[in-house]
């Protein structure tokens, strides 16, 4: 029989680990960061109301990638994290292109893409990742990370922007 | 009829090709800017871009973890898990790890015994116990925090000791109990020990 | 010895199937989301088997060791104000007091001077101290929030503090000690 700690896991483990694993690109570290928050989740979960508990989850997530990233921005960048992202990506996709030579440069722009959205700072690249990927709305992002509606839309546009700068350049 | 005049150049438009996109705009500027893209190339070019970008990005799939790890936190949950160090190594006497901090250089090691905050679970490994090292940098938090609350009162002109919070909170909730079970207390309360010089490590 | 049968406890009571209940004198301060995190100058957590291990280590020190053996948790977040405009802080100072109050903290210390406000936090149970949160907040310095869980005796509490003289933190002389 589940517990109420059960569900709560299993209802959120895909969202929280989705966002650690866009957030990081490595799938070591997002691991590990799906595992402190549920920890977390297991010691705390009667101090936090139900209807906040996916906000307060999001939130926990990020400070943990953040403390993560703060780390690793000392030491030396990490090659092909971005690209292992890619095959993960790749292996849940299926390809709606007719053609292989669409298929490849399908496949081709979504690399570039992922690189791209690896090299984007905070917040842009965790707004992008909740709205367009997670698929929140602009209020929930709102509150998950403590910020008005109003910014989030203002660093969404400006996160997508830098997007587009840099797939614009890698495309003359 | 009125017409509206094109005065948008393409500076202006690649700052709204997003908020277009999402249905942001007011109406006149986004009509204003749907005829200047009906006559220039390079800007409808980078809307189809701004379009295909927020296309890909929707389209990027929710990625799963492993199940298994609901239950290695319910496991290590119930055995009172201790937080362990992430295993990224931490660079020593590169400077201060928090932006902003402003300790003198005295204070450089407890602003790296700090650290970074939250610790992370081993996530392939049993966990083990902490180095000596950790300990102690454990205990330099833990100093500094009790050292931090003993600041703050003493900055707010009050001592977090007996004779002040005595009276607010530790006799009466020590008479809420006595009351229930009877027993009356006469004591004073006990004096503070002498502050000491420096302390051990 | 309690200590020792806690962890037994909550194996059997994992077991079966029930969930742990948190230490009520803990405040989740990613809940209060008070300061961004990532522009913390200072931040501890301390939780459980580390905070036993601090005590085990410490037994030269027995007031310090006494105190932490006792406590489930230690959270501090210091934020520095510099360049910060005070009117972006003080509504998250009042929520956390909110929060605190709507979940029956009482305040036993309230203090608003030159602009600097202290509030000091306690919640009982069962005519105990579990839990101490202290909310600091000085324009033009730093901001913090302390929350301490557990076994607490704020005169053990209170005397740790005045030992302990960090001189990178003290910008007040200590007041003499009475004698």
């Amino acid at each position: 029989m589940l517990t109420a700690f059960d569900d709560t896991a299993h209802r959120y483990r895909g969202r929280v680990y989705s966002f650690a694993r866009y957030l990081l690109s490595n799938r070591e570290e997002a691991e590990d960061v799906t595992q402190e928050v549920l920890l977390r989740l297991w010691r705390h979960q009667d101090g936090v109301e139900e209807e906040r508990l996916g906000a307060w989850l999001l939130r926990v997530t990020r400070n943990a990638c953040y403390d993560l990233l703060r780390r690793r921005r000392s030491d030396a960048t990490q090659p092909g994290m971005a690209a292992s992202l890619d095959d993960e990506v790749a292996r849940e996709l299926t390809s709606a292109e007719p053609d292989p030579q669409a298929q490849a440069e399908a496949a081709d722009f979504r690399r570039r893409l992922l690189g791209a959205l690896d090299d984007l700072g905070e917040p842009y690249k965790s707004i992008i990742i909740l709205r367009e990927v997670q698929g929140l709305t602009h209020r929930e992002i709102g509150e998950a990370l403590g910020i008005p509606e109003v910014t989030v839309r203002v660093h969404l546009h400006r996160g997508r922007k830098k997007l587009r700068e840099q797939l614009r350049e890698a495309n003359p | 009829m009125n017409r509206m005049e094109d005065d948008l150049t393409c500076d202006d438009v690649l700052d709204f090709v997003e908020p277009y996109v999402d249905g942001d705009l007011e109406p006149a500027e986004a009509a204003r800017l749907r005829v200047h893209l009906e006559s220039c190339r390079a800007c409808a070019a980078e809307l189809a871009l701004a379009r295909r970008i927020q296309a890909e990005l929707r389209a990027l799939p929710q990625l799963d973890c492993p199940p298994e790890i609901v239950e290695r936190v319910r496991r290590e949950g119930a055995q009172g898990a201790q937080i362990l160090p992430f295993r990224s190594p931490v660079r020593r006497g590169t400077g201060l790890p928090f932006r902003g901090a402003r300790l003198g250089a005295a204070a450089a090691l407890l602003a790296l015994a700090l650290g970074g905050g939250a610790l992370f679970l081993r996530s392939q490994q049993q966990p083990k116990q902490p180095s000596a090292a950790e300990v102690a940098r454990a205990t330099q938090q833990a100093r500094y925090a009790l050292a931090y609350l003993g600041r703050v009162s003493r900055q707010a002109s009050l001592d977090v000791r007996d004779d002040v919070l005595a009276r607010r909170v530790v006799l009466p909730a020590a008479q809420s109990v006595s009351h229930s079970i009877g027993i009356s207390l006469g004591e004073a309360p006990e004096k503070p020990v002498p502050a000491r010089g420096d302390r051990a490590q | 010895m309690r200590k020792l049968i806690l962890p037994l406890a909550l194996f059997l009571a994992a077991s079966a199937g029930q969930a742990q209940p948190p230490s009520p004198g803990f405040v989740p301060l990613d809940e209060l989301n008070l300061f961004p995190r990532d522009q913390l100058s200072v931040e501890v957590n301390l939780a459980g088997g580390m905070l036993h291990l601090i005590a085990a280590a410490a037994k030269d020190d027995p007031d310090f060791s006494g105190v932490v053996a006792g406590l489930q948790s230690i959270n501090v977040q210091v934020f520095p104000l510099k360049g910060i405009k005070a009117e972006s802080i003080k509504p998250k100072i009042d929520h956390a007091v909110h929060w605190l109050e709507g979940r029956g903290w009482k305040a036993n210390v309230r203090v608003r001077d030159q602009g600097q406000e202290t509030f000091i936090y306690m919640k009982e149970l069962g005519g105990k101290i579990v839990g101490l949160t202290v909310l600091t907040f000085k324009p033009g310095e730093e901001a913090a929030v302390i929350n301490i869980a557990g076994r607490i005796d704020p005169a053990q509490l209170g005397r740790l503090g005045h030992t302990f003289d960090l001189p990178q933190l003290e910008k007040v002389p200590v007041k003499p000690k009475k004698p």
